[in-house]
């Protein structure tokens, strides 16, 4: 989308006169999709958000895109309180799954994309090829063979079996492969050998602060994956003390006929995106000069 | 899920790791149990206070649509399978077929005569049984007294007073309606088995598939008439715009189950006292049939060590009276066992409901569905394509009656792609 507004610019650099008007009209032509796109995602979180205020009494009786009568807080109270407060701990679940799961995930990507564009080794780019034909590969399609690999190691309904799969990330080591390999300089590196760094030094205290926005995104990518999977641990676990959030809401979605009602649910999704938005809030600027390198070079 | 789940063909391995244990050595035998309804661990909770020698542990798992039933399978597979799961009824079959069941008509026969008797027909192949009833959906109509009284009509005792209700709602007030069209599989399932016709049968070890039976064919030519005439709307039913259409007056009943008394009465609590439930049409005067939505059985799955001990609390469960009671009032249940439907959490009038005893309705209702009804093993597949079929034929591109018929070939493919064996 970016890209049109320079284009349209150029072609009509020959006549002035129309230089104003084309370029007028690219930029309206890019705000309206933008706008548009932007409205896409923007009103159903405010769907959720104006539905999370209403009671189940005016949920279907009242415009669903403005306010009616204000009951956020006690449709929170409800949502901590249903089931003996089971969705805390759905919280705290995911929380540890997604936080705990990035950071391990992006320290291993980082290291592996480093060593592949740094150290020369026989079969570099074999492994490197395996890794990104592994990218192509959804997500879904390892839950089954995982859940039959782990059940032979007794890891099923375990932390383990939710946490290790999730440290796991092709794109990662891809991102961080390509972004080691144009931002950090191999004089850079030599000249931290020449001055006595060992290979880990040199990993720890140069590469990885040059590498900072790469690894923001891949800890972003991997936090919201893994906070937003339901597939995994819907396999791997069978107590409800240990799921995420996104598989306990989906059980209380279709508890609907057993009596739990639909605001519990609607304010339950509204309070488990809140996390995902606070975090991308926090590293946007990150985020953006990550995404950009990455696709550049 | 079940396409990926259908791709592994691993063989399944005996033996389960948390039912392991036995009353020989003293120690109390541990089985496991897998549901997804809220409040089943209540039940399991009196058990296990009163039965010192069998201890079972309960696991909330999601619900079979989404991906519980897929959960199950992939368990027996791995050899991690509980000893007892819940099976809605639609999806005993496909669990049958993929040999994923443990035959327990050893233990279970003696408590055959406790349940309505279509209910143990649904659980068991012939002889054969796999699961014990826990609940069921007996129908019938609900619908707003004081819309009624607005306009005239009374309660439609056969379908053909229906349709002329029909007419005389919409024609008094173009903008409202008598009801909407069914919707899915499940619906018009329901229909033909009040009608008195089946889906699917087996006859020498093959299936039968007959989903455009005459009976299908009636009632998918009546609903198409009410669409013909714009009668009836073609809107999803018990959805948020279907609570508002019925906030204001613009839909006044709905042929549904049991369960869908706690979703008006919960999500519509300002219209309280003005509802009432009424038998549903007949398609003679006189009669008593009705259909049946939803429902479900606790099976026992292959690999389980102990399946007589585990059909024992699945017995109890569905039928010791605090139990019973326990499942009606924090699972929302309509009990299978005739015991059950005695207790008076099931036998009161409702305040909501005028002061009608609204359970005498469904009471009888289940007591008047016949036994014959058998759902198939592709029962995913044919929801998804009747749901497409209806949905285009609500919308004008098609028919009622050549979804019926779309759904009968489609449904044979996919029963011969899976490799079970079909006969007409």
């Amino acid at each position: 989308m970016t890209t049109v507004t320079p284009t349209a610019t150029r072609a009509a650099a020959g006549s002035p006169g129309r230089l104003r008007t084309s370029s007028l009209a690219g930029r309206a032509g890019v705000f309206a999709v933008m706008a548009l796109f932007a409205l896409y995602t923007l009103i159903p979180i405010w769907w959720l958000l104006v539905t999370a205020t209403k009671n189940s009494g005016y949920l279907f009786t009242t415009n669903g895109l403005w306010f009616s009568h204000f009951d956020l807080w006690t449709n929170i109270r409800d949502v901590f309180q249903e089931q003996d407060g089971i969705f805390a701990r759905w919280l705290l679940n995911s929380a540890l799954y997604s936080i705990g799961g990035a950071a391990v995930s992006t320290t291993l990507s980082a290291m592996a994309g480093y060593a592949l564009a740094k150290y020369p080794f026989r079969g570099r780019d074999l492994t490197f090829n395996v890794i990104l034909g592994a990218v192509l590969i959804p997500d879904v399609m390892f839950a089954l063979p995982l859940y039959l690999m782990f059940s032979q190691v007794h890891l099923v309904n375990t932390y383990w079996a939710v946490f290790l799969p999730s440290v796991v990330s092709p794109f990662g080591v891809y991102l961080s492969r390509i972004y080691a390999g144009a931002s950090v300089p191999d004089e850079l590196i030599e000249a931290a050998r020449l001055d006595g760094a060992g290979e880990a030094r040199i990993f720890w205290r140069v590469a990885m602060p040059i590498m900072s926005p790469a690894l923001v995104t891949i800890f972003l990518f991997q936090f919201v994956s893994i906070w937003n999977n339901y597939l995994l641990p819907l396999l791997m676990l069978n107590s409800d003390e240990l799921q995420p959030v996104t598989v306990g809401l989906a059980n209380w979605r279709e508890g609907v006929n057993q009596g739990i009602p639909y605001n519990i649910t609607i304010t339950g999704a509204f309070l488990s995106v809140i996390p995902l938005i606070v975090a991308f809030l926090v590293l946007q600027r990150f985020w953006r000069s990550g995404l950009a390198a990455g696709s550049v070079k | 899920m079940l396409a990926v789940a259908s791709l592994v063909t691993l063989s399944a391995c005996s033996g389960s790791g948390d039912s392991g244990g036995s009353s020989s050595d003293g120690k109390p035998v541990r089985v496991e149990f897998w549901g997804a309804a809220v409040g089943l661990d209540k039940s399991v909770a009196l058990w296990n206070k009163s039965h010192p020698d069998i201890k079972v542990k309960y696991s909330q798992i999601p619900a079979g649509s989404i991906g519980g039933y897929a959960k199950m399978q992939n368990a027996v597979k791995a050899g991690n399978a509980p000893c007892l799961g819940q099976v809605g009824y639609d999806t005993l079959s496909n669990f049958i077929a993929t040999g994923a069941l443990e035959d327990i008509s050893q233990y279970a026969d003696a408590g055959k005569d406790k349940f309505v008797p279509w209910t143990w027909q649904m659980s068991s192949v012939g002889d054969r049984v796999f699961g014990i009833p826990v609940d069921t959906g007996p129908m019938a109509m609900y619908y707003r007294t004081d819309l009624f009284k607005k306009y005239k009509i009374s309660p439609p005792k056969t379908w053909d007073d229906f349709a002329a209700a029909a007419q005389k709602v919409h024609s008094a007030n173009p903008s409202a309606y008598l009801t909407t069209t069914p919707q899915d599989a499940y619906d018009l399932g329901a229909l033909t088995w009040q009608a008195g016709g089946k889906w699917f049968g087996t006859a020498n070890d093959r299936w039968q598939v007959t989903i455009d039976n005459p009976q299908t064919s009636k009632v998918a030519q009546y609903w198409q008439g009410l669409l013909d005439k714009k009668l009836v709307t073609s809107d999803p039913m018990l959805d948020t715009a279907w609570f508002k259409k019925v906030q204001d007056g613009q839909l006044l009943s709905l042929v549904s189950a049991v369960w869908a008394a706690p979703l008006i009465s919960k999500n519509l609590p300002e219209l309280s006292g003005k509802w009432a439930v009424a038998p549903m049409p007949q398609w003679s005067a006189g009669q008593k049939a009705a259909g049946n939505r939803g429902g479900s059985a606790t099976v026992v799955l292959k690999g389980c060590a102990h399946p007589k001990e585990a059909t024992e609390f699945a017995t109890w469960m569905s039928t010791d009276s605090d139990s019973v009671t326990s499942l009606i009032k924090n699972t929302g249940i309509y009990p299978a066992a005739t015991s059950g439907q005695q207790l008076p959490a099931v036998d009161q009038p409702s305040a909501y409901f005028g002061g009608q005893n609204i359970y005498d309705v469904f009471k009888t209702a289940a007591a008047n569905t016949s036994t014959g009804w058998v759902w198939g093993p592709t029962m995913s597949q044919v929801q998804s394509d009747m749901k497409d079929g209806l949905k285009k034929a609500g919308a004008g591109q098609g028919t009622i009656p050549k979804a019926v018929t779309s759904v009968q070939d489609s449904t044979v493919a996919a029963m011969k792609s899976q490799g079970l064996s079909v006969g007409k």
